[in-house]
């Protein structure tokens, strides 16, 4: 089993075909994975689509650790991290790796355990659930804003 | 017994002892490295358990269990009962509305 520590992968080219089979080897939901792109320069926003278009066509549940791009892209909505600098990287996963003692093997082999158990949960069903929960919520927020209007609105119109 | 006979008394064991001494040490700085890493995977394995919990027990609470319908139609209720106090109160006669339009078209219409 790998240990979760972010992996580096420089993605090789800008022609999906070629990107696919280079995602299709990476094994996502068991570390955080680092996607590198900056040197595609003015092919990044193209290789992001195709990156995007390659979890949702596969249905990847990566749900246990972050998918962090590396790119210079400022104004592109993605639902992946992007990030501009290194030092952005979400630092609790950056780990100098050394022989694992007993205890620390112990102690991996129950995140795998762990990992297993999110890996196999069906994240379609549950995130459907989650985003109506936050589409509610969204709309009491604006409910309650306009409440909070005409009682000021109220008091105003009493004083 | 004098410290130079003492001194001569190590001659041959001194290497011994300062490497056994850097050796020790070298052992203590390896087992603080290697409790990083348990602390690491311990708070990982904490983080995946939240995810979980999340995704199973909450979930289902959500779906099971949901307030947000009844609290919405609650503020909603509540809204519209706050406008038409204050419509009630903006159309009432003397409101201070009205009362504040006839002078502002008084002031107007008399110069």
């Amino acid at each position: 089993m790998s240990f979760p520590i972010f992996k580096k992968i420089l993605i090789n080219s800008h022609v999906s075909k070629f990107i696919y089979p280079q995602l299709d080897q990476v094994d996502f939901g068991h570390s955080p994975i680092l996607l590198e792109i900056v040197h595609l320069k003015e092919h990044q926003e193209s290789v992001l689509t195709t990156i995007e278009n390659y979890f949702e066509e596969h249905d990847l549940n990566y749900a246990a650790y972050p998918i962090v791009i590396l790119t210079t892209l400022e104004r592109y909505h993605s639902k992946f991290y992007l990030t501009q600098d290194r030092k952005k990287i979400p630092q609790f996963f950056k780990q100098k790796l050394k022989q694992l003692t007993l205890k620390e093997n112990q102690k991996l082999n129950f995140v795998e355990l762990k990992q297993t158990h999110l890996h196999n949960l069906i994240l379609s069903e549950y995130s459907k659930i989650i985003n109506e929960y936050s589409k509610n919520h969204k709309e009491i927020h604006y409910l309650n804003r306009e409440n909070e209007f005409y009682k000021v609105l109220l008091e105003r119109i009493d004083s | 017994m004098t410290k130079k006979e003492n001194d001569d008394d190590l001659i041959g064991f001194k290497d011994f002892i300062e490497y056994t001494d850097k050796k020790k040490g070298h052992k203590r700085r390896v087992e603080n490295d290697n409790f990083e890493l348990q602390t690491f995977l311990e708070k990982d394995a904490k983080r995946l358990s939240n995810q979980i919990e999340l995704f199973e027990e909450k979930a289902y609470m959500l779906k099971t269990f949901s307030q947000s319908q009844k609290i919405k139609e609650k503020v909603i209720a509540e809204n519209a009962e706050l406008r038409d106090k204050i419509i009630q109160k903006l159309i009432a006669n003397p409101s201070g509305l009205v009362s504040n339009l006839t002078e502002v078209l008084r002031s107007h219409f008399n110069s």
